[in-house]
């Protein structure tokens, strides 16, 4: 109980911290982050905390800018997830017969391609834009959502509560509506945090395999990408954006499994 | 009112043999009148129960027979139309006060879901109007504030009472109880089974009465059909069951129900187990463990026949008085 305390805390905290630099990025940082300087690659200094990229712009103000992204990025992707996932779910749980061997089957065919693959290929062929990232990050992960609330389903479908509003004459979608939905919400509340710590991450990584938002956008994958050729000069460039993937990650990620 | 005839019901998965869970029922349930079905756990009567309102579990299902209610065939309905009969014309109560009602809504919204599914029209004022009304009716103290409560507030008997309140808010003609009192300590189960007698008294429905408990039956029903490894055994009066069973295995039932005025002694049990549904002897499906039965029992299984005015028996033996 305790130890469950101690991480809800740390995630809420690791949460509210990145929440507040995205928020209030455009107050908090020292430089504009898309504006070149003169000063390139420098090491970190009194004016540069992080020091500066290949092209002069500060980098602590390009992490600070890139939570914006990610607080943008994640939880959008989490609610197409819910959005998809969530009916899927509850109609795979409850039909019996053909469709539910039907349903069943899709997402299991969902399950079986690897995420990131998938979202690569989708990506390629859409473009990365904004809106069309989310969609991907949507489309990849809403099986495991799906697979969640289909499990709760059938185990709330043989409730003696769910028979009793069957025996008063409920409709199967006002009992799915009024009778299993709030019983679930909470999970479904759970696995949304950990799809937006998931949907992050994969975020993170198509930015770092070069399918991230076009630049200047202060994308952290793509950050750590293009900072990976300039190690030995500053390091920071690489691993500031890459610590605040991992500790926004480990955030949401840490709430998710608290509140689950 | 109710009219059971040969009703079937069969478990059976794809390229398994079925399994017949009721084979060849017949029961009949006049208008304000209680039918109390009594058999030992496994014996079907929950499963004729879940047959009547069409909500039996998958793989389960109706194969043959039919359950003729206020003119219709109910086996034959389409699900919309069952749905049309199930809270409105036919209403349930179970076994588990404490699990069958929503956690999460209160109980003004369940029983207002009860009303509004057949009728539409109803406003929120009326629905909360008529859920008062309704707890009123099952005599919940302080109905007013009691309509607000969560399930997790209420005690078992309350939730009972409840439960018992949504079945009947759209006045049902049939309610099936199903081990309405098990559940419950001894004390609120008399006051359950006399509010549901009470309440029977104002409407008129009938009731079918599931339970196991003998002592229930005899309080409750005015008819008793005992029911052995998926078919009726006896089916009588409650009167003629009492003080003169006719099956061996009503007699044997009888006999291993603990009495005060008896002399203390071992209580009769009846030698054996029920025979699982997949191992049916060929003739009646008691003769195994009966102590009167002989080579004819093992040919055939004995039909329902009528052995004094409204008390019908299947048994070559009967009336076991015969029985030297």
């Amino acid at each position: 109980m305790t130890a469950r305390r101690f991480r809800l805390g740390l995630g809420v905290a690791l949460v509210a911290i990145i929440a507040l630099a995205g928020l209030l990025a455009p107050w908090i940082a020292p430089f504009d982050p898309n504006a070149s300087g003169a000063d390139v690659l420098s090491g970190a200094t009194a004016t540069h905390w992080m020091g500066t990229d290949d092209l002069g712009r500060d980098v602590y103000s390009r992490v600070l800018h890139g939570a914006r992204i990610s607080l943008l990025v994640g939880p959008l992707a989490a609610l197409v997830t819910a959005i998809i996932g969530v009916p899927f779910g509850l109609l795979a749980g409850y039909a019996r017969g053909r469709l539910n061997q039907f349903l069943v089957q899709v997402m299991d065919l969902f399950i079986a391609l690897p995420n990131l693959v998938l979202a690569l290929i989708i990506t390629v062929m859409v473009g990365a834009t904004l809106l069309n990232i989310v969609l991907v990050l949507g489309i990849v992960m809403w099986p495991e959502m799906a697979r969640l609330v289909r499990g709760q389903v059938m185990s709330l479908r043989e409730t003696p509560f769910i028979e009793a509003a069957r025996s008063i004459g409920c409709k199967p979608s006002r009992i799915l509506a009024f009778h299993i939905w709030p019983n679930i919400m909470r999970i479904v509340a759970a696995q949304m945090a950990i799809a937006v710590s998931a949907a992050i991450f994969t975020a993170a990584s198509l930015g770092f395999l070069g399918l991230g938002l076009p630049p200047p956008a202060a994308d952290w994958g793509s950050m750590v990408q293009s900072g990976f050729d300039y190690l030995s000069l500053n390091p920071l460039l690489s691993l500031a954006p890459g610590a605040a993937v991992a500790l926004t990650v480990l955030g949401f990620y840490l709430v998710g499994r608290s509140v689950e | 009112m109710l009219k059971i005839e040969g009703l079937r019901t069969v478990f059976g998965a794809a390229g398994l043999p079925e399994i017949a869970a009721v084979d060849g029922v017949d029961l009949t349930v006049a208008r304000g009148r209680t039918l109390g079905i009594v058999g030992e756990s496994g014996c079907g009567k929950s499963i004729l129960s879940l047959s009547i309102m069409r909500l039996l579990p998958p793989p389960g299902r109706i194969a043959a027979g039919r359950i003729l209610f206020g003119g219709q065939d109910l086996a034959a309905l389409s699900n919309r139309q069952m749905r049309q009969v199930r809270g409105r014309r036919i209403a349930m109560i179970f076994q588990e006060p404490m699990t069958s009602l929503n956690p999460l809504r209160s109980i003004g919204a369940q029983i207002a879901e009860a009303i509004r599914t057949h009728d539409r029209g109803a406003s929120a004022a009326d629905l909360r109007a008529r859920g008062i009304e309704a707890l009123k009716r099952v005599r919940i103290p302080a109905p007013e504030r009691r309509i607000d409560d969560y399930p997790h507030q209420m005690s078992g008997g309350m939730r009972q009472r409840v439960m018992i309140a949504m079945a009947l808010s759209c006045a049902p003609d049939l309610l099936i109880a199903d081990e309405p009192t098990t559940a419950l300590d001894v004390t609120v189960q008399a006051q359950v089974l006399d509010l549901l007698r009470d309440l029977q008294a104002e409407t008129g429905m009938a009731i079918i009465l599931i339970t196991h408990d003998l002592g229930v039956v005899a309080r409750m029903a005015d008819e008793v059909a005992v029911m052995y490894a998926g078919r009726v055994a006896e089916q009588a009066g409650t009167a003629a069951i009492f003080n003169d069973p006719q099956h061996p295995y009503t007699l044997g039932l009888l006999g291993s129900i603990p009495r005060i005025e008896a002399r203390p002694g071992r209580l009769l049990a009846i030698e054996g187990t029920v025979p699982p549904p997949f191992a049916l002897p060929p003739g009646c499906r008691f003769a195994p463990r009966c102590v009167f039965a002989d080579a004819d029992c093992n040919t055939a299984p004995p039909p329902l026949r009528d052995i004094a005015p409204g008390q019908r028996v299947a048994c070559f033996r009967a009336p076991v008085e015969d029985i030297a």
